[in-house]
């Protein structure tokens, strides 16, 4: 799975999930608002994901603010994969 | 010969320049926004020839890699490397030879990663020592954070010093095939990072207009229709201390022959030798089609 699509799936499937909620920073998905990352991270549990949220050190060099991390553990093997 | 791509230190295009205080360059981790701005601009159509153009006069070539990542954090280790050949040759022999290569040249001796000018495709002779070109912002950015001896690179393709290694690449039945020996002496690190095949694209990009006005595509970051690969393999067996990662995944204890192939594009991947024994690694790269055995994933063993 790429970031591409998942990103393309969860606005697709959670409403009123905006592009510029989250992105991807090492690998991981970063939420301006707790709330928002509440909403993704139950919707991916629902779908039987292992998904992990912590919370986030903002740093001094970063424009923005964030709230709250998710991530993916034991992701299961994909075929063909890039 | 001189090719189109060996360009000078300063060559950069700063009308790309994204950052409004360039104090924040090379400050880890980015941040999240620009990654988004990048990632997004990185999706934009290009040929090859122009996404190798944005590349290289970029002057955040850092910010760029990071950005074209697409790696999710949990994916299975298997999606991130795996094995793809077992070569059976005489690797004890071949391992000499590299050896040999390096006392000869003292690449132990003479380890520093620097600024110099591309060096490995046609301008052997005049090279005045085996470090690998890299874009100087990348450059930047590790020594930056005192990373200043990554490994040396030895070219084999272009010339004929290693019968014995163009014999191997030549398994892989690769177009613009492309082979160097990454050779990391004790007390080397390459920081995390992820590829662009730079050096296989643009060669292949200067000489077949095919591929040069093909679309790139960003998310298997080679020309469409085509997959490019890079293959790696040790040339000698692990000993404790060399360190080989991809994510939050480690590769360790390999054997001589073992082939590997990775998810160069999006795994950021880090090596580092802090065993007693230099680390030499054979790397073959080269451009395939869908039907080519390794993109069907197809395990083959190989005795030369």
């Amino acid at each position: 799975m790429k970031y591409i699509e998942l990103k393309t799936s969860l606005l697709s499937h959670i409403k009123d999930l905006k592009p510029n909620d989250f992105y991807l920073l090492e690998g991981k998905l970063i939420f301006k608002s707790k709330g928002t990352a509440d909403t993704v991270r139950n919707y991916l549990q629902g779908k039987s994901y292992n998904v992990v949220q912590t919370p986030v050190r903002n740093w001094e060099h970063w424009q923005g603010k964030y709230e709250s991390i998710l991530y993916f553990k034991d992701l299961q093997k994909e075929s063909n994969e890039q | 010969m001189q090719t189109k791509y060996k360009r000078k230190i300063n060559s950069k295009d700063l009308s790309q320049n994204r950052y409004k205080n360039t104090d924040h360059l090379h400050i880890h981790p980015y941040d999240p926004e620009l990654l988004e701005t990048v990632r997004n601009d990185l999706l934009k159509p290009r040929t090859c020839r122009e996404l190798m153009d944005w590349v290289d006069s970029h002057p955040h070539y850092d910010v760029i890699a990071e950005a074209s990542s697409q790696y999710i954090r949990g994916t299975h280790q298997d999606d991130c490397f795996w094995q793809v050949a077992q070569i059976d040759t005489d690797w004890h022999n071949i391992n000499r030879i590299i050896t040999e290569y390096a006392e000869e040249h003292e690449l132990d001796k003479n380890f520093k990663t620097d600024y110099i000018d591309e060096w490995r495709v046609y301008d052997m002779e005049k090279q005045k020592n085996y470090s690998p070109f890299r874009h100087n912002s990348e450059l930047d950015n590790q020594h930056k954070h005192g990373f200043d001896k990554h490994y040396q690179l030895i070219e084999v393709t272009l010339t004929d010093r290693f019968p014995e290694i163009k014999a191997i690449e030549k398994v892989f039945e690769f177009e613009w095939a492309k082979t160097d020996i990454n050779y990391q002496p004790t007390s080397g690190a390459f920081p995390r990072h992820v590829d662009f095949l730079s050096t296989l694209i643009k060669r292949a990009i200067e000489h077949d207009p095919k591929i040069a006005n093909a679309q790139y595509d960003p998310i298997t970051k080679g020309p469409v229709g085509w997959q490019m690969k890079r293959i790696i393999m040790p040339a000698e067996s692990w000993y404790p201390g060399q360190m080989f990662s991809f994510e939050e995944h480690i590769w360790s204890n390999w054997e001589p022959g073992q082939a590997i192939d990775f998810s160069w594009q999006h795994c950021r991947h880090a090596t580092a030798n802090s065993g007693y024994n230099a680390r030499p690694l054979i790397k073959v790269q080269g451009l395939i089609r869908d039907d080519h055995w390794l993109a069907k994933k197809e395990y083959r063993k190989f005795t030369i």
